[in-house]
């Protein structure tokens, strides 16, 4: 009976423990929201309703916790009309003049005037052909809203002229309280904000997502909130949403039966125009890609997404922001504060780290200053810094003793934004070593003048898109796209980087690439830039040496510019960025960055010009590579190629293929860190692991620090070894794009060396635990020094020199009798000499004590006795 | 009732001898507590002080001895067998403000007690493979105070063979990780002393390993293939007991003479002939029993 009360009894509990522990596990695997609606275009025809179209849609996020801002989100959809008359760019203001666009909107509240727009027309709509255009014939609107003019500002902007027979003004009003009334191109004033998107700057993230003719999509989603938006001004007090309205166009109501007789079209012809306008389907078929120039339907058209009979069908999925970024800056600024120099690859690392110590009341401030690699190690000699991050350990030692504590398992990758013959954007892209040296070296010639005039890249490729070994890897590829000087490079950095010295060290490491920049050509004839012929590779920084000007090409005027100030070409397409994240900006948006438009302050004067860069690639035929870190590729949804690893395998940068790159790391006792071993790749083991993994290591000396500053680096440490190992996107949790070190993948390792970097650092006591623990074996050394106390001085440096082997003595009584002694008393030497070495460093103080006690107590016996004696005589 | 008893010893017995009697104890415990006062206070003055002065004097005459080796190509080199004591090498350490410290050949506290010691089983400084040098870091000069500082630090030798640079890339103590395996032609420093373990009392070895930089000389022939138990790392020389014993009794001849002098001199001229004798003798005395000390202390 008892026996079987206690069965039942963790029967029950298991099954609460499984109950209890799913949905958990479900939601932190998982932030992605999938939400079903019924969406209708119903006409109201004399009375009855005239069901046009019906659909289940369905939309899937998949993230909407925890957002920051410009972190991209996938958004899909099933369910909706397929669209027509496509433009380039889903993003910009003419977009709005698609068919059938599911409009994905971010907004501050739920009505179409908290979303934001960052154009005039998107949020306004006149008609002066006709008094009753589609808007006032909606049916879903209120009578309100079906009036000739709605919306419009009182008193009304000289600037806007005098109101159109029939207007709707969509004010905006974000998350701030501001109203920004809009108007015809934006007559009566617009957020500050609209005037800084769009264009060949950042597009506006009011994306009009195509659906093809399944009635699927999917679109990328740029979030924006109150750190570079403050008029929507979205944050983690401020809640925001994703609107996804379906477009399925207008439910017309002519009859417009309880309205006033203004608001309804009386005359018969008027109305029966207005009902067929009204009752339009489009003017495009699905999928036809041209760009509608005001010649689409605006019944069907996304710029009436604010109509109710639209708005209606929307799909709104909340979203909720971590804390900006900014956080930290705001919280006591007279806190102590540990200041971490260095990598870059840490920067979405630390942004979700370091607001759980800002946070904490009880902990200290820690501050992530982003800085080169190379620059925070000699900070770090130099005694400047404290701590830094970085991902190299240099041959040559620093000059005080330096724990290397690794604190996180990422890569760099290589982010494309590349549209295929299409111009949609391709799925997978691979590249190998030698296509990457390609692109560095400057070896494409990227414009015809080049081509036709540098002999030595005479018989090359105009750029990566024609280069045969390119196209063979990449069969979908559009070959030779307009963007030929961003497709004959890749976008690196300028300054110093661990990124960079990783990157060379896998183009050197493999034997194709290496002999091909030694000057053989590849087996299509492509030859390398004889500027880059035999460059010693790893280098911290990429040099650019082409010295090539097509003279020609720079007489001709075409580029008045270079005309004037002629400076080598090919470096201006390569145009270096100092730091990794304003690349992964320029990838997010396709920001071409080759410098060689050329600008003027007045139209045909030379005087002040300038080159800039060539900026925003057209939507459906971008082609850009950049250098990025993995970090900044996972928030911002990078699009990040496969690399070779060898013949045919290619690995993309994945949480798995990092961590098989991770179990490939054995420890360096000469560096005490963990070296990426780029000859593993090449081996079966090696075979699925990324070759562009980093390791970073927080970099923080054990030797005259403040016992203050020591122990906060310590904390932080142990905090990175611990919880700091959690994946997940909330506060204090691993951001994705590093993999955590924890026992369970194997990389347990790594963590627990840093547990005891942590104590070499809090201690100061210019120790560096060992990378390997130590093989007791090899420690105990020969017989002799079994028992000294240590003497591994030994253990493998100097065996060659040590004594050859004993021989036996022959058995003698009386020697034996001699030695056993000798060992009697080796013993006990050896015992005393442990003894007093366990005493010896107190033997000062103890004896000085013991001296001064006795000094004292003689004077005061003699002293006493003495008094006493003269007392009593 | 206390007092009166008292009385009545005060009043039946002869005065004087009552207060000798009570007054005994007093004068062996005041002597012996002296004793032991100056006997300690002698002891932290001589390895604080005196000690030093004896290796400074140790290393100047060692120097003048080197310097006159190095100018006849007579310091040892190559295949010249190399006798306990004698100068090998001279080290100059900025970061321990080291300049031309004289090395001797062996490891026992003797040799640490003139100068740094050359473990006689490895390879002379600047020949290929691994050279162990072993410093005091407290007693006689402590040549090799502060190792655990030398991270990346300049080390030059000069042997009777050259002079060569290192560099120190690794500091650890017993149970780190040690550099890893010479390869062939390269050469090692390994440096040895000692340190308090922090929060403690005890004492443990440190270890500097300095990478030479450049070519090593040939590996010399010849060397010893073993050592003694008291040239290895922290032992003391057990043998030196028997050296305090002879000093000690030596002390005992000294104070009977001095004691019978007492009768015949007076005090002023004995204190003035007795001071140095016993002054020396304790010297010698000390000197000993720090042999008896572990050798890098």
């Amino acid at each position: 009976m008892n026996r079987n009360r206690v069965i039942a009894l963790a029967a029950l509990m298991l099954a609460a423990s499984c109950i209890t522990v799913r949905p958990a596990a479900a939601q932190t695997d998982s932030a992605a929201v999938t939400k079903t609606k019924r969406i209708a275009r119903v006409h109201l025809t004399n009375g009855a309703d005239d069901v046009v179209e019906e659909k289940d849609f369905t939309l899937t996020v998949d993230q909407t916790t925890n957002l920051r801002f410009f972190q991209e989100l996938h958004v899909s959809w099933s369910g909706a009309h397929p669209t027509g008359g496509i433009v380039a760019d889903p993003n910009s203001g003419d977009a709005r003049e698609e068919e059938y666009p599911v409009v994905l909107l971010q907004c501050a509240g739920d009505a179409p005037e908290s979303c934001w727009t960052a154009t005039a027309g998107e949020r306004f709509a006149s008609s002066y052909a006709t008094a009753f255009p589609q808007w006032r014939l909606d049916r879903y609107a209120s009578a309100e809203q079906r009036k000739a003019v709605v919306g419009e500002p009182n008193p009304r902007p000289d600037a806007c002229f005098s109101a159109a027979p029939a207007e709707r003004w969509v004010p905006f009003r974000g998350g701030n309280g501001v109203t920004y009334a809009g108007g015809p191109t934006g007559c009566a004033g617009m957020a500050p904000e609209a005037a800084n998107v769009g264009g060949l700057s950042l597009p506006s993230n009011t994306t009009y997502g195509v659906t093809s003719g399944d009635g699927t999509g999917n679109a990328k989603f740029t979030v924006w909130t109150g750190e570079n938006n403050a008029s929507l001004a979205c944050s983690a007090s401020v809640a925001c949403s994703l609107v996804a309205v379906p477009i399925l166009g207008i439910s017309c109501d002519v009859a417009a039966e309880g309205l006033p007789a203004e608001d309804r079209a009386s005359d018969p012809d008027v109305a029966a125009e207005a009902d067929a306008a009204c009752k339009g389907t489009g003017h495009f078929k699905p999928g036809q890609i041209v760009v509608p120039a005001g010649h689409e339907d605006p019944s069907v058209a996304g710029e009436l997404w604010w109509s109710a009979s639209n708005w209606r069908n929307r799909v709104t999925v909340p979203l909720s922001f971590a804390p900006a970024s900014n956080a930290c800056d705001v919280v006591g600024a007279k806190r102590a504060s540990l200041d971490l120099y260095g990598s870059e690859l840490m920067t979405q690392a630390t942004l979700q780290w370091l607001p759980k110590f800002c946070l904490d009341a009880n902990s200290f401030n820690v501050k992530h200053v982003q800085t080169g690699e190379v620059a925070a190690r000699s900070l770090l000699n130099s005694g400047g810094v404290d701590a830094v991050l970085s991902s190299d350990v240099p041959p040559e030692p620093f000059t005080k003793p330096v724990v290397n504590a690794p604190v996180a398992l990422t890569a760099f990758a290589i982010a494309y934004a590349v549209d295929d013959a299409q111009g949609h954007s391709v799925g997978t892209l691979k590249l190998t070593p030698r296509l990457l040296a390609k692109l560095l070296t400057e070896s494409y010639p990227a414009i015809n003048a080049i081509k036709d005039d540098y002999a030595a890249l005479a018989k090359n490729p105009l750029n990566v898109t024609l280069d045969p070994e390119f196209t063979a890897l990449n069969p979908t590829i559009a070959q030779g796209v307009p963007a030929s000087e961003a497709a004959s490079t890749l976008l690196t950095l300028s300054s110093d980087s661990d990124v960079t010295v990783a990157l060379t060290r896998y183009i050197d490491h493999d034997a194709d690439a290496r002999a091909w920049l030694d000057g053989a050509p590849d087996p299509w004839g492509m030859v390398v830039n004889p500027n880059y012929k035999g460059i010693t590779l790893p280098v911290t920084s990429w040099p650019l040496l082409d010295t090539f000007e097509p003279t020609r090409l720079y007489e001709s005027g075409t580029n008045d510019c270079l005309k004037n100030d002629p400076v080598p070409y090919l470096p201006l397409v390569a145009a270096p960025i100092a730091r990794l994240n304003p690349i992964a900006q320029a990838m997010q948006f396709a920001l071409a960055k080759p410098n060689t438009v050329c600008v003027q302050v007045a139209e045909g004067t030379s005087e002040g010009e300038k080159l800039v860069a060539q900026g925003r690639q057209t939507q459906g035929f971008r082609f850009m590579l950049g250098v990025v870190s993995l970090g900044d590729a996972r928030r911002f949804a990078l699009d990040t190629a496969s690399l070779q690893t060898s013949g045919d395998a290619f690995v993309a940068p994945s949480d798995d293929s990092v961590v098989a790159a991770g179990q490939l790391l054995g420890p360096d006792p000469e560096t005490n860190s963990w070296p990426i071993p780029y000859a593993k790749f090449a081996t079966s083991d090696g075979k699925k692991a990324y070759p562009g993994t980093m390791v970073v290591y927080a970099q923080a000396p054990t030797e005259g620090l403040k016992n203050d500053d020591a122990g906060r680096i310590a904390t932080f440490l142990d905090f990175a070894a611990t919880d700091g190992q959690k994946s997940g996107t909330e506060v204090g949790e691993l951001a994705p794009g590093y993999v955590p070190l924890t026992e369970a993948n194997g990389l347990g390792g790594l963590s627990s060396y840093t547990h005891n970097a942590a104590n070499a650092v809090r201690l100061q006591q210019a120790s560096v635990p060992a990378v390997i623990p130590v093989d007791a074996s090899a420690a105990a050394g020969g017989d002799e020094s079994a028992h000294a106390p240590s003497n591994s001085a030994f253990d493998t440096a100097n065996t060659a020199l040590r004594s050859p082997p004993r021989v036996a003595t022959p058995p003698n009584p009386v020697l034996g009798v001699a030695q056993q002694v000798g060992n009697v008393v080796k013993k006990v030497a050896g015992a005393t000499a442990e003894a007093v070495a366990g005493l010896v460093a107190a033997l000062f103080p103890l004896v000085t004590v013991a001296g001064v006690a006795a000094g004292l107590s003689a004077l005061g016996v003699g002293f006493s006795g003495w008094r006493k004696r003269r007392w009593q005589t | 009732m206390a007092q009166a008893a008292m009385a009545d010893v005060t009043l039946a017995a002869p005065r004087r001898v009552l207060r000798v009697r009570a007054d005994a104890w007093r004068t062996p415990v005041t002597v012996l507590l002296a004793t032991v006062a100056v006997a300690s206070l002698w002891f932290v003055g001589f390895g604080r002080v005196l000690s030093g002065v004896e290796a400074h004097r140790a290393q100047a005459n060692l120097r003048d001895a080197f310097r006159a080796q190095l100018a006849t190509g007579e310091a040892p080199a190559g295949n010249k067998p190399v006798v306990r004591g004698a100068p090998v090498a001279q080290v100059t350490v900025a970061a321990l403000g080291l300049r031309d410290a004289i090395v001797v050949e062996g490891t026992t506290s003797a040799e640490l007690a003139r100068a740094v010691g050359h473990r006689r089983d490895t390879v002379l400084p600047g020949e290929e493979g691994t050279s162990v040098l072993l410093g005091r870091s407290t007693l006689f000069d402590a040549a090799f105070a502060g190792l655990s500082k030398l991270l990346g630090q300049p080390i030059s030798v000069t042997t009777g063979e050259g002079t060569f640079r290192y560099r120190v890339d690794r500091v650890r103590r017993a149970g780190e990780r040690t550099s890893p395996p010479l390869k062939v032609g390269q050469g090692r420093l390994t440096m040895i002393s000692s340190e308090r373990v922090p929060g403690s009392y005890s004492l443990r070895a440190v270890y500097a390993d300095a990478t030479l930089i450049g070519t090593p000389a040939p590996p010399s022939v010849g060397r010893p293939t073993s050592v003694l138990t008291a040239d290895e790392t922290m032992r003391g020389d057990p043998r030196a007991l028997l050296t305090v014993l002879l000093w000690l009794e030596a002390m005992i001849v000294a104070a009977a003479g001095i004691v019978a002098m007492r009768a015949r001199w007076r005090s002023t001229p004995l204190l003035l002939v007795a001071s140095p004798v016993m002054l020396a003798l304790l010297w010698g005395a000390m000197d000993a029993a720090a042999r008896l000390l572990p050798n890098v202390y």
